[in-house]
């Protein structure tokens, strides 16, 4: 995880495995926040700060990104 | 202020795998079906939601009718029931002028009570009972026989009756295409149309007035109706010839291609399917070729139905909910199944989103609201993110889809027109409980079921 190469404009290189991934803006404040070693909560917080979107559907939908990372062997 | 939520994705990128031919990957919402918002047509009369434009169904019969009209003189079209025999559908179809093509003594029926005078019904099919047979001689109705069953059921009836039987022979051949449809009618090279045409000469109890072929479904190429025509005017010629009898039509039936691309097809339908000029291009050369006298040519007749209704319609829905699959990839469940939208089987059906949505779009198996492993609507379809009871819009649903349905699990829904003047009106309303269970009956022996509400003992 901590490897990931991300871009400001969405693009995130594995270097260990040479691919290549596109994400969005929520994606990529998830994956710098991991990077930072940020736990769940801490991630889910700053969503809610910064976006307009409620608790039940970030919780979810950063629920569904995690196992996305996990299933691309990102994390 | 905070800034607007987008859900948070990533998807893989994969080396030397392009969308086909490089294509823009863009999947447009349709917000509105003749100007009126999709959201607000949910909201009226429920999801899911089948709606007809009177306006594309008037539109695209006008545009076959020109294609035709245009390149042969006596052109006749009969509303093919089959493909959709919602009472208000079939009668935009008449007020456009279109006779009506049945195959059963339903759709005998429902085109008498839609107003069609008897002679202006063809009545195709392999299934015509004595009583419908009896019927369609009184009414002076277009029986296109199918099998010599049939054709001696027909003979045995003018002795009963006073009319004339008038018939038409349906023929099979080789035009060229495979599968060969040779299951309905009689077969061209093989003499059979001949013997069947003979008896009925000879019998001199009915008149044969048409000859009648259809030579498949869903026909991606014009050769095969040249090939098909010449053949049919060729047999007229002989009539001619031998008896010195007039037919006074030709028949090519139907098959037309809409624009919805077939399963598992390269190149999508909007691209490949010929127009109706190439159609009639084919058609209508072959007949003026055959050698007609030109102030004597026999009517042509298409019955096609498809290629005139899919367009007209859309089927409306929501969004159930999102999840991954074991293999992580994105399903979408929607509260229309494979029961609502058959034709889901056959083509991999245009799917919108009925709202402006961000522009990431993630491959996505859209699944119906079934609890069976068959209820898929599209799979790998690149669609963006929508929440659950977010509306998506499907195209092209016009044909077979509300004759061929099917109610299982739960009710189908309502169906609407919008008129020409963007008024809407309900042409089928939705199915209730009492709707399947007033045609059920219990035995007097299962009116009790013993099972008693234990709850209310605790």
């Amino acid at each position: 995880m901590k490897d990931l190469a991300i871009s400001k404009n969405g693009f995130v290189f594995n270097p260990s495995t040479g691919e290549s991934f596109r994400t969005n803006e929520v994606g990529r404040l998830i994956l710098e926040m991991l990077q930072e070693g940020k736990s769940d909560e801490e991630i889910l917080e700053r969503i809610l700060e910064e976006y307009d979107v409620s608790k039940e559907e970030a919780e979810r939908d950063l629920l569904e990104f995690l196992n996305m990372l996990k299933f691309y062997n990102l994390m | 202020m905070k800034k607007p939520y987008v859900k948070p994705s990533i998807s893989k990128i994969v080396e030397g795998m392009p969308s086909k031919f490089g294509f823009r990957e863009v999947v447009d919402p349709i917000t509105e079906i003749d100007g009126i918002p999709v959201e607000k047509l949910i909201k009226e009369y429920g999801s899911p939601l089948f709606v007809f434009s009177e306006r594309t169904i008037r539109v695209v019969y006008r545009q076959a009718y020109m294609a035709f009209s245009t390149r042969y003189p006596k052109v006749q079209f009969a509303w093919s029931y089959k493909t959709n025999y919602l009472d208000a559908v079939c009668r935009v179809y008449h007020q456009e002028g279109a006779w009506a093509e049945v195959v059963s003594g339903f759709e005998y029926d429902k085109a008498l009570r839609n107003g069609v005078p008897g002679d202006k019904i063809i009545f195709n099919g392999p299934d015509k009972t004595r009583e419908d047979l009896a019927k369609a001689i009184k009414n002076r109705s277009l029986i296109h026989i199918d099998h010599f069953d049939e054709l001696y059921t027909i003979l045995s009836l003018t002795s009963e009756l006073e009319e004339r039987p008038q018939v038409a022979i349906r023929v099979n051949m080789d035009t060229g295409i495979y599968p060969q449809w040779d299951r309905f009618g009689f077969n061209y090279e093989n003499g059979e149309a001949w013997t069947a045409i003979t008896r009925i000469m000879m019998s001199d109890k009915m008149d044969l007035v048409g000859l009648h072929t259809h030579i498949g479904t869903y026909i991606m190429s014009p050769k095969p109706y040249g090939v098909a025509a010449h053949k049919l005017a060729q047999l007229a010629k002989q009539i001619e010839e031998k008896w010195g009898h007039r037919i006074s039509y030709i028949d090519l039936g139907g098959g037309f291609a809409s624009k919805n691309t077939l399963r598992g097809a390269y190149l999508s339908g909007k691209d490949t399917t010929p127009s109706f000029e190439q159609y009639a291009d084919a058609i209508s050369q072959a007949l003026i070729e055959s050698g007609f006298d030109s102030y004597n040519l026999p009517v042509l007749f298409l019955e096609t139905g498809r290629a005139l209704i899919d367009d007209a319609g859309y089927l409306l829905g929501t969004v159930i909910a999102n999840k991954r699959l074991a293999d992580g990839k994105r399903a979408m469940i929607i509260d229309i199944g494979v029961n609502l939208l058959f034709t889901a089987f056959w083509y991999e059906h245009e799917i919108h989103p009925a709202k402006d949505v961000p522009p990431y779009l993630e491959d996505t198996t859209v699944y119906g609201p079934l609890c069976m492993n068959i209820d898929v609507i599209r799979t790998n379809v690149k669609f963006p993110m929508l929440e659950p009871g977010d509306h998506v819009v499907i195209k092209r649903v016009g044909a077979y889809n509300t004759t061929q349905w099917l109610q299982f699990i739960n009710m189908r829904p309502n169906v609407v027109l919008i008129d020409m003047e963007g008024k809407v009106h309900v042409i089928r309303e939705r199915e209730t409980l009492e709707t399947i269970t007033s045609l059920e009956k219990v035995p007097d022996h299962l009116k009790e079921i013993g099972l008693s509400d234990t709850t209310e003992n605790n």
